[in-house]
């Protein structure tokens, strides 16, 4: 190994294969997972802030504030409910479904994993999920075409679900990214093929998520597009709670060594929003 | 095998060298075609409808529709919209990427630490090809990445694989509409896409004409 040039290369894919070993190390992420403190699904009344309904067929759009939990409750197993969120003061950070999958080398996000967003932060933590069957890769459904109106008004489209809701937002048609839809066990074969996973639980599932900054968020509750022919989506119940055990999402921060990144781009970002900023790391 | 295949009335030819950007219009019966000349190259893409670039690539869409994470010959590429802009009309390579998107600053930081701070990345390259023609970074969607294959595994795990080492590669991209294409020839250097070696490209485009005598 005389070349620079080769030697500057086999160093890079020395240190990506080191990376890539530890990153998809997902025994001992389970492990360290595994030993944080589970969510129960009985929020206390003092915890609450906000629970509604989000109606079979239909969407939410709402503020999530840094430090509150964004709980999305299932309990008659609406196979899929599409999610998109953006950083409240500036949507052009926004959630970024490639990074999140790319950057924590698994399109199987669940408990303890992130959502990111496009400018390298933590949006939210998902400190709780007792489903842990989301699909990152194959978005809210197909828009509307060639409509000739004649389709029954109550047929609703998860794509113009998300576009609703991001309008009353503030937000248009070119902040509408690529969604998360939880509660959609797709599952891809060796053959590269995807397919709905039938046999997964979706009933009586829960996931929490944890704003790591003011966040906007829309949710759409249409059946994922690979749900099963028939397949009906279910009223879903959102609540927004405040956690009082403290750094309830340590243990997403501490999992990976992506994650501890992630956190710390996140902390010294809100730092100098604040005007403390004293840390580098924008 | 470039040769062999070569369309006919090239109305456009042009090398992007290692590391920077690239858009053109590519009408409705024409075809792009992106070379990689050296091998293990990848370059990313994104593409708008030329009428109304509100109406974009929709990675997840063209995934959907063909329930298979593969982009290679026969690969329809969709808008946001559920319009088909591109076809893929020829592959020698077999297997393209649009699950994990293009690099970034702020990405590579967070997967690769601060060294990757101060690195040229595709987005930036999006930023600036994009700010050409009016847009802004909330124009940039999960794109297209061409030899650049990655395995989705059944457990979920996925990583950037190298790409094939020889040179000559090509695909082939029949446009449905009039199609603005913007091209970022990767410049990362922390993963294996690029061979940790970033080489040129090439780019033509074949007019209506020349395309269908060639591909049908």
């Amino acid at each position: 190994m005389n070349d620079p040039a080769q030697a500057r290369i086999a160093a890079l894919r020395a240190r990506y294969e080191a990376l890539r070993a530890e990153g998809q190390a997902f025994g001992e992420f389970d492990a360290r997972v595994a030993a944080a403190a589970r969510i129960p699904r009985d929020i206390p009344s003092a915890s609450l802030r906000l629970e509604t309904i989000v109606p079979a067929g239909w969407y939410w759009h709402g503020r999530v504030p840094a430090g509150t939990c964004l709980r999305l409750d299932n309990p008659r197993g609406t196979p899929g409910l599409s999610c998109l969120f953006w950083n409240a003061a500036d949507p052009s950070e926004r959630f970024c479904a490639t990074d999140t999958v790319k950057v924590q080398w698994t399109a199987g996000i669940g408990r303890g994993r992130l959502l990111l967003s496009d400018m390298g932060r933590v949006l939210a933590s998902i400190v709780e999920d007792t489903c842990g069957r989301h699909d990152l890769l194959l978005g809210a459904g197909p828009p509307r075409v060639d409509d000739d109106g004649t389709s029954p008004l109550e047929a609703r489209n998860g794509a113009e679900n998300l576009a609703l809701a991001a309008a009353k937002l503030g937000l248009g048609a070119r902040d509408l990214h690529a969604p998360v839809t939880f509660f959609a066990p797709v599952r891809c074969g060796a053959d590269q093929r995807f397919a709905w996973a039938s046999g997964a639980t979706l009933a009586e599932t829960y996931l929490d998520l944890h704003a790591e900054m003011d966040l906007l968020a829309a949710v759409s509750n249409v059946p994922h597009p690979l749900a099963p022919a028939g397949s009906v989506a279910e009223d879903v119940r959102i609540c927004l709670w405040r956690p009082q055990r403290a750094d309830i999402s340590g243990f997403c921060r501490d999992a990976t060594s992506e994650a501890g990144r992630a956190f710390a781009r996140t902390r010294a970002y809100l730092a100098e929003s604040k005007g403390g900023g004293d840390e580098r790391g924008i | 095998m470039n040769e062999a295949s070569e369309p006919p009335a090239v109305r456009y030819r042009r090398v992007v060298p290692p590391g920077r950007s690239w858009s053109g219009l590519v009408a409705r019966g024409e075809t792009l075609r992106i070379v990689d000349l050296i091998g293990e190259q990848a370059v990313d893409a994104l593409l708008y409808a030329a009428a109304d670039t509100a109406e974009r690539y929709d990675a997840q869409l063209t995934v959907l529709t063909q329930a298979s994470t593969v982009v290679t010959r026969g690969t329809r590429l969709y808008s946001n919209r559920g319009r088909v802009m591109m076809t893929v009309a020829a592959d020698t390579l077999g297997a393209h990427d649009t699950l994990v998107g293009c690099c970034s600053a702020e990405g590579n930081t967070v997967r690769f630490g601060e060294q990757a701070r101060h690195l040229h990345s595709c987005r930036d390259n999006f930023l600036i090809e994009l700010g050409m023609h009016g847009m802004s970074k909330c124009d940039i969607v999960p794109n297209l990445n061409f030899f650049m294959p990655v395995p989705l595994e059944e457990d979920g795990r996925l990583a950037i694989v190298g790409g094939a080492q020889q040179p000559g590669h090509f695909v082939d991209l029949l446009a449905a509409i009039d199609v603005l294409c913007v091209l970022s020839n990767c410049p990362q250097i922390n993963n294996p896409c690029n061979g940790f070696d970033p080489t040129p490209i090439e780019v033509t485009i074949t007019s209506a004409a020349g395309t269908l005598a060639h591909n049908i």
